[in-house]
């Protein structure tokens, strides 16, 4: 997110770069698979099967017989493939939608009101999915409510106090002889709150989506090979890796969708709208948001939300909100000042997150 | 999902489409297109060899105020509008002027005139109606005249810019019954709710807000020939050399309730954030109390009270 809004504090305002960081963002999904093939590869010094994998996350065997049944199968295999595909799509383009209101919205406010809003909207609407949805456990619910509230007071205070401390995050006056407000960027912030808050409520049911769709199709065909296999150690720890192979391989599909139709979208503007110079300049700074923001998050909140409850998960966008923080307050020391009360709203979060997440991890996935 | 869960997903549904039906106009306002139709510096300033325009706007200033007697820190700029348009007719319209001239011209909507709760929205519509009826300018008498009204004469209307977003009705000026001022007037009546807080009853009944929302709605399926309402932006409002107005103290109408609403502003993130976490707290509790239910204790309790309320009001005996 900073990086990002590094990047828009150089430039003028231009369209295309908001759908340039966009492609260059979910594109770099394609990478998550293989990433996760090296570090497996890296950690147990041996190569996953890929057949095994690509099977699994289509939620199918993959000792398929031959002969007279082999037809009968590759033809409903294709039809799999085919409505496969088509979920996957789906999700991209949610994601698209969500990934552009957020890239668009980060050119209008400052990048920690961008990372508070987005991320407490995702907060929001995917704890309260998730729940009625029927992919978490029913348990302790109200115990969670009065944390999650308590989260939500805190990141509530600590926008609140944020606007008396930092110039571009809400310091207006309102002139004493016209009665007018002096602050010429209030508006943009209004609109990219409110555009980055409501676009990021699409995350809901890609969640929802992305749980039903595909996660719970790898699980049960993995269960039902560890019901066949017997479960000792070994079986087990490769079932787990091959699960983590699949999940990501559908998160590497996405991203070659993503790539296909973003584009052809991208390069369809650019001949109208090229994006600014300075997005080139200082494309190394894509570079760090891509690799040591976008993915890393990407690959921790999938690696969480198969290692534990969904729900689990979502405590990464409060951190990510608190990470924000203090990448702005480390990035921009001499330009940041902390108040007392600001301190305080960052505490209740970090408090509240930690609570809810280690009531969260024991909560048994599926 | 269960069955009485996806109704209740429903029927939020259903209440987010009628509020966003119902706020929509409002909505409508965060696209700020007030540039599209803004009086150009060449409609303002034209260069000295160009043919002069003709004026469509008649040679009339109209200000309002209780009565003539006009506070002291008032007097400077009115007075300048007057000096400065010996050519102009000029009109300061009185409660009384005011209410005999609705009566007589517009009597259909004299009960909502005669209604309003507070005085300031009686002055708002007034203006509407002057400006329909018998065309020119209105001027607020706060915004003192700084120059020559005449380039602003020759559009078919007007309104000025404002902060943040859609247009004020302080310094407007219009042919008679243009559509836009029409369309003003027809619709008062409909927008006259009691909204509790006085500022937004008054900016949303009669004031800025509404104004605003209704040029949205004139502009939303086009524009009829010769309709358009030209905006006159900021700079060429105020504080600039080349502006038609200057501003003394103003806003009298203010209570405390508008500075604290202008007040909250200065944490417009806070707001926005406040929004979602009310929203989110409002829709989880309902989960709550709908996992409450499910549990099946919940029920069993409620029916247990259902029960004895009714031995109580002795409808049964159980």
């Amino acid at each position: 997110t900073k990086s990002i809004s590094h990047i828009y504090s150089n430039t003028v305002d231009q369209k295309t770069d908001a759908l340039y960081f966009l492609f260059t963002h979910y594109a770099s999904w394609i990478l998550v698979s293989p990433l996760t093939i090296l570090y497996y590869c890296v950690k147990n010094r041996s190569q996953p099967k890929s057949q095994a994998i690509a099977m699994r996350s289509l939620g199918t065997r993959d000792n398929i017989s031959e002969d007279v049944e082999t037809q009968i199968l590759e033809s409903k295999q294709s039809r799999i493939d085919i409505i496969h595909l088509i979920k996957l799509f789906v999700l991209a383009v949610l994601m698209a939608i969500g990934g552009y209101t957020y890239f668009m919205s980060l050119k209008m406010s400052p990048a920690v009101d961008i990372a508070i809003i987005d991320n407490t909207s995702k907060f929001e609407i995917v704890s309260l999915l998730i729940g009625v949805c029927g992919i978490t456990s029913r348990r302790h619910v109200l115990r969670n409510f009065l944390l999650m509230t308590l989260i939500l007071v805190g990141v509530v205070i600590v926008s609140y106090t944020k606007a008396t401390c930092d110039l571009l995050s809400g310091k207006l006056s309102i002139n004493q002889e016209t009665g007018e407000l002096t602050d010429p960027f209030l508006f943009d912030r209004l609109k990219g709150a409110l555009i980055c808050g409501l676009g990021a409520l699409v995350n809901g049911p890609i969640i929802v989506l992305w749980n039903k769709w595909i996660v719970r199709g790898i699980v049960e065909a993995s269960d039902t090979d560890e019901d066949e296999d017997g479960i000792d150690q070994i079986t087990n720890k490769n079932s787990s890796v091959e699960k983590s192979l699949a999940i990501n391989y559908q998160i590497s599909l996405i991203g070659i969708i993503n790539l296909l139709f973003l584009g052809p979208i991208l390069l369809f503007n650019c001949r109208h709208n090229p994006p600014t110079q300075t997005v080139g300049f200082k494309s190394a700074w894509t570079i760090v948001s891509v690799l040591l923001g976008h993915l890393p998050m990407l690959l921790s909140y999938v690696h969480l939300s198969e290692k534990s409850s969904p729900e689990f998960a979502t405590t990464t966008f409060i951190g990510s909100i608190i990470a924000t923080a203090i990448a702005e307050w480390i990035g921009e020391s001499t330009m940041t000042i902390v108040t007392r009360w600001e301190v305080v709203g960052y505490l209740i979060v970090s408090i509240g997150a930690i609570l809810l997440a280690s009531n969260y991890k024991s909560t048994k996935h599926f | 999902m269960r069955r009485e869960l996806k109704y209740l997903v429903y029927s939020h549904l259903a209440i987010v489409v009628v509020l966003l039906y119902l706020t929509f106009d409002l909505l409508t306002l965060a696209i700020d297109d007030t540039f599209q139709d803004a009086l150009l510096s060449v409609d303002l300033n034209p260069p000295e060899d160009a043919p002069p325009k003709q004026m469509l706007i008649p040679k009339i200033i109209h200000q309002t105020y209780k009565t003539e007697e006009i506070p002291e820190h008032w007097k400077d700029g009115q007075q300048r509008c007057i000096d400065l348009h010996p050519d102009y007719k000029y009109i300061l319209w009185t409660d009384e002027m005011a209410r005999e001239f609705i009566k007589e011209e517009y009597s259909w909507f004299l009960d909502t005139f005669d209604g309003y709760r507070y005085p300031i929205e009686r002055a708002d519509a007034l203006r509407y109606f002057l400006l329909t009826h018998f065309g020119g300018v209105y001027i607020d008498l706060d915004d003192g005249c700084e120059r020559k009204l005449d380039p602003l004469l020759t559009v078919p209307a007007f309104a000025r810019k404002t902060s943040p977003t859609g247009i004020s009705n302080d310094v407007m000026g219009s042919v008679p019954r243009h559509p836009f001022f029409l369309k003003v007037i027809n619709s008062l009546k409909k927008y006259d709710r009691n909204w509790l807080v006085p500022y937004i009853t008054i900016m949303f009944s009669t004031g800025p807000l509404f104004v605003s929302v209704i040029w949205k709605q004139y502009k939303r399926w086009g524009v009829p020939e010769n309709g358009v309402v030209r905006i006159l932006q900021p700079a060429d409002y105020k504080k600039h050399s080349y502006s038609f107005f200057s501003i003394s103290q103003g806003s009298s109408w203010h209570l405390d309730d508008a500075h604290f609403i202008k007040s909250l502003a200065n944490h417009i993130l806070a707001c926005v954030v406040l929004g979602f976490v009310v929203a989110f707290i409002i829709l989880y509790a309902e989960y709550c109390f709908y996992c409450w239910l499910g549990a099946g204790r919940g029920a069993r309790k409620i029916a247990k009270a259902g029960r004895r309320f009714l031995c109580w009001i002795g409808v049964s005996t159980d």
